[in-house]
């Protein structure tokens, strides 16, 4: 545990829930209404509920050890040496998760704001918050995720303004897309869950581990709240139909309030946005740079992190279609679940090998 | 870090923010045409024929407006075409309206707008209106009409207000898409027409699916709200044959709440 690094549970709250929203819910209500119609919200509720039960295990693991991440369990549980490969391999699932949030917000600036500006160009002025905020530490990273709450606050009351515009109707009957429907589309509402694993990462920079599980199914809580509230609202704005053709339905969303003076509400609303789609972003980044220097027992040095910044970059350029990089989105999502599934193995293999589990465990 | 450094550091980074992301995507007022209206119909060859309005604003020219128009299959193709003509980058960010006449809404409109769902520089809030006769020949028409504001403003404000009266419906482009999309409920849109002296809101174009298929004056338009459970505001006269200079009785209706049962 370092000075810079240490965060409250509350902290790390907010880092989950904008690390979790962020890049996933601006495509994840037309991938619902794909799969389960005008009842994607209810596939968001029944993930969430599953998405809570996880979160809550995950933090019963953590607590059986006490103050050791993820990468101390694996080494207690696995062994050096395949404890340290599957360290590796989270180290490489962190960091590209973080490259290609950063593909993602290249794509959206590109489809959005900025359409023939080189990624090239947009990539570092993006990434300038973040080369300093991860430089700076975990502490920095979860502050700086109370200024995106800005972005949710802003896109809450876009919604209720909005509420007069929204058809109901397009939301009944309740459950008409079936059981089968519902149960295929639990893995894509699952998806904006995932995130929930990053506090294996930070658990031992927590001061207050007491609160540790509250916050973190609370976490969970709002972003089954928010994601529900914003497929529920372009399910009744949009329609099923409508809404499964389009490509961003939440930046879809800005373009239809009919604001007098601000004509175009949507470059305010999705500028807006992107705060948090940075800041989801950085969390990975933070969780990559993190974990690197625990795994490989690195000492902070500037070329290494230049190199790493630049890596980064540079991944983020291989994709520029968006088509591709919202598959390359469903594939993390994929191995975001087997992470997940990961932890809560280990979690079970605790019980029969209590080698470094706490006392009190 | 000395300070000198750190201040130094500071400016290169605020000048590469500010400078570098304008480089590409900069649009200068000047030179840029900004759509108002935009009309579409189809010439004897069936080809559509796409007209424009654009505000001018230089000082020593006398109009204040611009009109333009080509002959293309496709919007863009058309877009491109007028951008030959008109010595600006015309962009249809601002797009107030557009209308289509009524020829070319019987034969189907779902198709055309496309491309303004899926490009986020146009705008999904132009009102959908269909034009008895040619939108070409209404937007030449509106360069003659001195006591009117410019005829994309003129227009808008038109249809907000009778729009407030529930004299014809709110359709933005968004709607029809929504509505074309849903399969369940058919769209309306404002059906307006026009003279050499104004421009006069009809009330409702019908249609089924993305045809035209008619349409209903601004007192059956109230109904139609009304039937709709929306925000009604109309007037509906009673006419009575006889001498009197007043003759019939003006019902103005706010508020209509009603129920109904299948058997």
């Amino acid at each position: 545990m370092t000075e810079n690094n240490t965060i409250t549970a509350k902290q790390m709250m907010r880092f989950t829930f904008v690390c979790q929203t962020g890049v996933g819910v601006i495509n994840l209500p037309a991938l619902l209404a794909r799969e389960a119609g005008h009842d994607g919200w209810i596939s968001v509720a029944v993930s969430g509920i599953i998405a809570i039960f996880l979160a809550s295990l995950i933090v019963v693991l953590l607590r059986r050890y006490s103050d050791k991440c993820i990468f101390d369990i694996t080494r207690l549980i696995f062994g050096k040496i395949i404890g340290f490969i599957i360290n590796a391999l989270l180290c490489i699932y962190f960091f590209l998760v973080a490259s290609s949030g950063l593909m993602m917000f290249l794509n959206y600036l590109k489809i959005t704001l900025f359409p023939n500006t080189p990624s090239i160009v947009m990539a570092p002025l993006t990434m300038l918050p973040s080369v300093y905020m991860v430089w700076q530490g975990t502490k920095t990273v979860a502050r700086f995720k109370s200024i995106a709450l800005f972005s949710y606050i802003l896109v809450i009351i876009y919604i209720i303004l909005l509420i007069k515009e929204m058809r109901f109707s397009f939301l009944l009957p309740v459950g008409e897309s079936g059981l089968p429907a519902l149960f295929s589309s639990l893995k894509t509402g699952f998806f904006a869950f995932i995130g929930l694993e990053l506090i294996a990462v930070f658990y031992p920079e927590i001061i207050d581990k007491e609160n540790a599980l509250k916050y973190h199914v609370r976490a969970n809580v709002y972003t089954m709240l928010f994601v529900m509230l914003v497929v529920a609202a372009c399910t009744a704005l949009f329609g099923e139909n409508f809404l499964s053709v389009l490509n961003t339905p939440l930046f879809n969303l800005s373009r239809v309030f009919h604001a007098p003076i601000i004509e175009r509400v949507d470059v305010y609303m999705i500028s807006a946005w992107l705060l948090a789609v940075g800041c989801s972003t950085r969390a990975y980044l933070m969780a990559a740079y993190y974990s690197m220097e625990k795994v490989f027992k690195l000492k902070k040095s500037r070329i290494f992190y230049a190199l790493f910044i630049c890596a980064d970059i540079g991944l983020s350029q291989l994709i520029t279609d968006i088509n591709k990089a919202f598959m390359i989105l469903g594939i993390i999502g994929w191995v975001g679940i087997g992470v997940i599934i990961l932890i809560i193995l280990c979690l079970v293999l605790s019980m029969f090998k209590k080698n470094g589990v706490a006392e009190n465990g | 870090m000395g300070k000198v450094k750190k201040i130094v550091l500071f400016l290169a980074v605020l000048q590469c923010i500010i400078i570098l992301s304008g480089c590409w995507d900069q649009k200068i007022f000047e030179e840029t045409g900004f759509i108002l209206s935009l009309g579409l119909e189809l010439n004897e060859d069936g080809e559509l024929i796409y007209s424009a309005t654009m505000p001018v604003v230089e000082e020593e020219i006398e109009q204040d407006i611009e009109v333009l128009y080509t002959t293309a299959p496709l919007l863009r193709e058309a877009r491109d075409k007028i951008r030959n003509t008109s010595g600006k980058r015309v962009e249809g960010g601002k797009t107030q309206q557009i209308l289509f006449s009524r020829e070319l809404a019987e034969k189907g409109i779902d198709e055309i707008l496309d491309v303004f769902l899926r490009s986020p520089e146009n705008p999904v809030l132009a009102n959908i209106t269909v034009v008895d006769g040619s939108p070409l020949e209404m937007l030449q028409l509106s360069l003659g009409y001195k006591d009117k504001t410019r005829i994309g403003f003129y227009i808008s404000n038109l249809i907000e207000q009778t729009r407030k009266r529930t004299s014809t419906p709110e359709t933005r482009i968004y709607d029809l898409a929504v509505l074309l999309h849903c399969k369940t409920i058919d769209p309306i849109a404002t059906y307006m027409k026009y003279d050499e002296q104004k421009v006069e809101i009809l009330g409702t174009a019908l249609f089924k699916e993305d045809k035209m298929v008619g349409d209903l004056n601004v007192t059956d338009t109230g109904i139609l709200h009304a039937l709709m459970g929306k925000k009604t505001n109309f007037s509906y006269y009673y006419r009575e044959k006889s001498n009197d200079i007043k003759r019939g009785i003006a019902f103005l209706f706010r508020k209509l709440t009603g129920s109904s049962k299948e058997k």
